[in-house]
């Protein structure tokens, strides 16, 4: 038997609303822990550290040191640590040359939010 | 005191024969039932372990499978926990009979993980068991994520891309032995070689598959089992849980599970003893390295990459890992996954397991455990052979 099902969310982004709009930007904004003074990124409501509620966001440099990358049928991707952050985080990596040691944010306008790094713009 | 009385799976694969997931539970139930020599009118409660409505196309399955198998009357609940729904289930049947809630629990793991939808649709659900508004807003698939997670073990415990061939010939030669393994092969290196990257380093060999499936376990409290299910039927010592953070990156260590360290040890403390006293375990090789990784949370070994290469976790070594197959060999019907492990470990220590992968030495305590996400909701349960105090 063949069933279908069709379905087209609305999602609230709520408590998240900045780090969204932040995506889709290109600016690294982060929550920040009035105890310790961390910064993570992505934003978490509580420190994991501290165990206190963030007070705020903080926008970080946007640029970020890669650690881990992975390649495949399933896309690129990486772990890096953005610059002012306390942790790091997975994001996609198809935009940079395979041997990249940093990229930067990448802007999404068009569409849903997507968490991507860029390479760095030539200084 | 609570035994396991009652222990079956149907075969976990992808089922062609017009079955659905309420035959396979009917199925698992009657055989386990069977078991323990019980009518459906003995069982207190039903917890089933399903991890997503969008495999069974059925929000609260538990009512229209106790309805199948003769329970309406009994508490019915469906846990969820990720990868981890099984294991779940077992210490919500656990905890029923110490709280003295119920005296006889059935537990049904079950999900149609290969034949409801197609592969790319379930590899997409599954791309939901992260934090959707992080990790998962770049898209990554669980593949990647269990990849990134797996260099940075590779890299501190000193692993190579053979280790993770070397993992996936363990588990599906076990395979061979289980008539109801989705996988029983022996891989060539050639294979392993052709195998097609999916996320680096893990290849297609190195994933388990999507199957269909159930297990089934009843759990009884000693004073209400059946006089010889009491003297030989194998009892849940220990349970352990512990959850970490979702995002990979946020956490104190990428390629260690931390939280499953955390579930062992209460579970350990639980039961009363170390993890030295493992004489076997059923670990979550969603991918051939995170077995590695749980070998290494669980304390099954201080160096689980020179213990395999060792030969330790053969099916005749000293602490056999997976003789089912493991998810890599056996398969993986998400919400059957956790239960069917514990329905292994409690066959074994009973001796009644299939012939090929059955110890000949005796036992004394199995480990089953289970995790959602990458190791990030996780579960341990510890067994011990029965006739002990």
């Amino acid at each position: 038997m063949k069933h279908q099902v069709s379905l087209d969310y609305s999602l609230a982004e709520g408590w998240l609303a900045p780090w969204i709009e932040g995506l889709r930007q290109g600016k690294a904004i982060a929550s920040h822990c009035k105890t310790c003074g961390g910064a993570q990124f992505p934003p978490l409501r509580v420190c994991p550290d501290c165990r206190t509620p963030s007070d705020g966001w903080v926008t970080l440099s946007g640029r970020a040191a890669i650690q881990w990358r992975t390649t495949g049928a399933d896309g690129d991707f990486a772990v890096a640590k953005f610059e002012g952050a306390h942790g790091a985080t997975v994001l996609r990596s198809a935009h940079l040359p395979p041997h990249a040691a940093h990229g930067r944010l990448r802007a999404c306008a068009e569409g849903p939010p997507i968490l991507q790094l860029e390479p760095e713009p030539d200084l | 005191m609570v035994l396991v009385i009652g222990a079956a799976l149907t075969p976990f694969n992808r089922r062609r024969d017009g079955s659905g997931f309420r035959d396979w539970a009917a199925q698992a139930f009657s055989d386990a039932l069977r078991m323990a020599g019980l009518e459906p009118g003995d069982i207190d409660a039903l917890i089933v372990s399903s991890e997503s409505d969008f495999f069974t196309l059925q929000l609260n399955p538990a009512s229209v499978i106790a309805q199948d198998i003769g329970l309406c009357g009994a508490e019915t609940l469906r846990v969820e926990g990720g990868g981890g729904s099984g294991q779940y289930a077992v210490h919500v049947g656990v905890e029923r009979i110490l709280s003295g809630r119920a005296q006889r629990v059935a537990v049904l793991g079950v999900d149609p993980s290969a034949s409801a939808l197609d592969g790319d649709s379930i590899r997409e659900l599954y791309g939901y068991s992260f934090d959707f508004w992080t990790d998962g807003l770049s898209g990554i698939t669980a593949t990647g994520l269990y990849a990134l997670s797996w260099q940075a073990f590779a890299a501190e415990y000193g692993a190579a891309g053979t280790d993770l061939d070397r993992v996936a010939t363990k588990n599906r030669c076990n395979a061979c032995e289980n008539p109801g393994a989705h996988l029983p092969r022996i891989h060539t290196a050639e294979e392993f070689e052709a195998s097609p990257v999916i996320a680096s380093p893990y290849k297609r060999l190195h994933c388990s598959p999507l199957s269909d499936g159930a297990a089934a376990l009843i759990l009884s409290a000693r004073e209400a089992a059946p006089a010889l299910r009491q003297t030989r039927a194998p009892a849940i010592t220990g349970i352990g849980a512990a959850s970490d953070l979702p995002g990979l990156g946020h956490r104190k260590s990428l390629g260690r599970f931390e939280a499953k360290s955390l579930a062992a040890k209460r579970a350990y403390e639980m039961a009363g003893i170390s993890a030295s006293a493992i004489d076997l375990a059923e670990v979550y090789d969603a991918y051939v390295g995170a077995e590695l990784q749980a070998i290494a949370a669980l304390g099954l070994s201080a160096d689980p990459v020179a213990a395999l290469r060792d030969g330790r976790f053969d099916a005749d070594g000293a602490c056999p890992i997976n003789l089912s197959g493991g998810l890599i060999g056996q398969g993986a019907p998400v919400g059957a996954t956790g239960v069917g492990q514990a329905a292994t470990c409690a066959l074994l220590l009973e001796g009644r397991y299939h012939k090929g992968l059955q110890p000949e030495r005796p036992l004394g305590h199995a480990l089953a455990d289970t995790h959602g996400g990458v190791g990030t909701s996780c579960a341990v349960t510890v067994l011990r052979a029965g006739g002990q105090a």
